[in-house]
């Protein structure tokens, strides 16, 4: 890989990188935050001997972009804790008088509003919750192969999967998006 | 009207069979108006697949990469590239520019002088003499302006001799 320029080679991925990570994580700004870091980190690396072995720069960063999302999605999964154990850490320690101090909890409200909603997920709403059905391997392979237009070995590539892996979980896809279709179209909507 | 391709297309989408360039004649033909009642059903799969493509991110995420990567102390030496030069290297390209002025004047030069020579010489008799054989060098040689008046009076006499001579007749 010859020398990267940051402005020329690595900015232009941004909305294809932003498009794949908001496909995992499925909230607008934790998906500019991971596009923001593949940025940066595949930036800080240009002199790194690992990055002159890099053939494909944008097969590189969107493998990165999945893997960052990837994490991200669990991490906040792990962070949803549930009621019961709140109130477990509020009677930790604190226990005077015999009584269970209640401790205030606020948890942001991370639902997109209304005004996020972006033009073309409001026209084809329906659809748009078709793809959220999908489990997050399906809907990865269906937006590199359907909306990004890439090969099958360059998906299979992205993914670090084999192609045939690519042509399997992308049929699962639109299968399961076509029986959708019909079964959403059957009940007149 | 015939829509039996279309519909093989979305078939052999489902079965994974349509090459990439299959499927974009698939977004094209639903991204039009006029989509018949039978395939409207899979219009909007198309449609929001064409569309999705189109959600970007805005000018503040650069101004925020760009700040981030400068607060990181990391400034980008993109369009400034310091680089040392030697004396001769410096005047490399003034050396260039004057070869280019120097072809360009010498090209120019050489064609005017053609063009000027070539309006100026007198024409040459001898490449129209060759034109007409070996004999008519001897012919060009007799061709001088004396000669050719003297001719024409030659010819206007026969001719009027001719004449006379008819009268006579």
């Amino acid at each position: 890989m010859k020398e990267i320029d940051f402005r020329h080679d690595l900015l232009p991925l941004k909305d294809k990188l932003f498009r794949l990570a908001l496909r995992i994580t499925l909230d607008r700004p934790e998906a500019e935050d991971v596009v923001e870091d593949v940025l940066v980190k595949t930036w800080e690396m240009r002199n790194s001997p690992e990055m002159q072995e890099i053939k494909n720069l944008e097969s590189y960063c969107l493998t990165m972009t999945r893997n960052l999302a990837l994490d991200r999605a669990a991490k906040k999964e792990a962070q949803n804790v549930s009621l019961d154990e709140l109130t477990d850490a509020g009677q930790g320690g604190t226990e005077d008088e015999g009584r269970p101090k209640i401790v205030p909890f606020q948890i942001a409200d991370t639902s997109v509003l209304p005004d996020q909603r972006l033009e073309y997920e409001e026209k084809y709403q329906w659809v748009h919750d078709l793809f959220l059905q999908l489990p997050e391997k399906q809907r990865s392979v269906m937006q590199l192969r359907d909306i990004e237009e890439h090969s099958y070995q360059e998906v299979a590539e992205i993914l670090q999967i084999t192609e045939s892996d690519v042509k399997v979980t992308l049929f699962r896809a639109r299968q399961a998006l076509k029986q959708l279709i019909l079964s959403t179209k059957r009940n007149g909507l | 009207m015939d829509y039996k391709y279309i519909e093989q297309l979305i078939d052999r989408y489902f079965a994974c069979e349509t090459s990439n360039a299959e499927e974009r004649i698939l977004k094209a033909f639903f991204s039009q108006s006029e989509v018949p009642a039978e395939l409207q059903k899979y219009a909007d799969l198309f449609c929001y697949e064409e569309e999705a493509h189109e959600d970007v991110l805005g000018e503040d995420f650069d101004q925020r990469v760009l700040s981030r990567l400068e607060a990181d102390g990391d400034v980008l030496e993109l369009h400034v590239k310091v680089k040392k030069m030697t004396f001769a290297e410096r005047f490399r390209p003034l050396g260039r520019a004057a070869a280019a002025v120097a072809i360009v004047v010498l090209i120019g030069g050489s064609i005017h002088r053609a063009y000027v020579t070539s309006s100026i010489e007198p024409i040459n008799q001898d490449g129209y003499a060759t034109l007409n054989g070996g004999d008519g060098l001897e012919k060009a040689k007799d061709q001088t302006p004396v000669n050719a008046v003297l001719d024409n009076e030659k010819l206007a006499t026969t001719t009027d001799s001719i004449g006379e001579a008819s009268k006579v007749n």
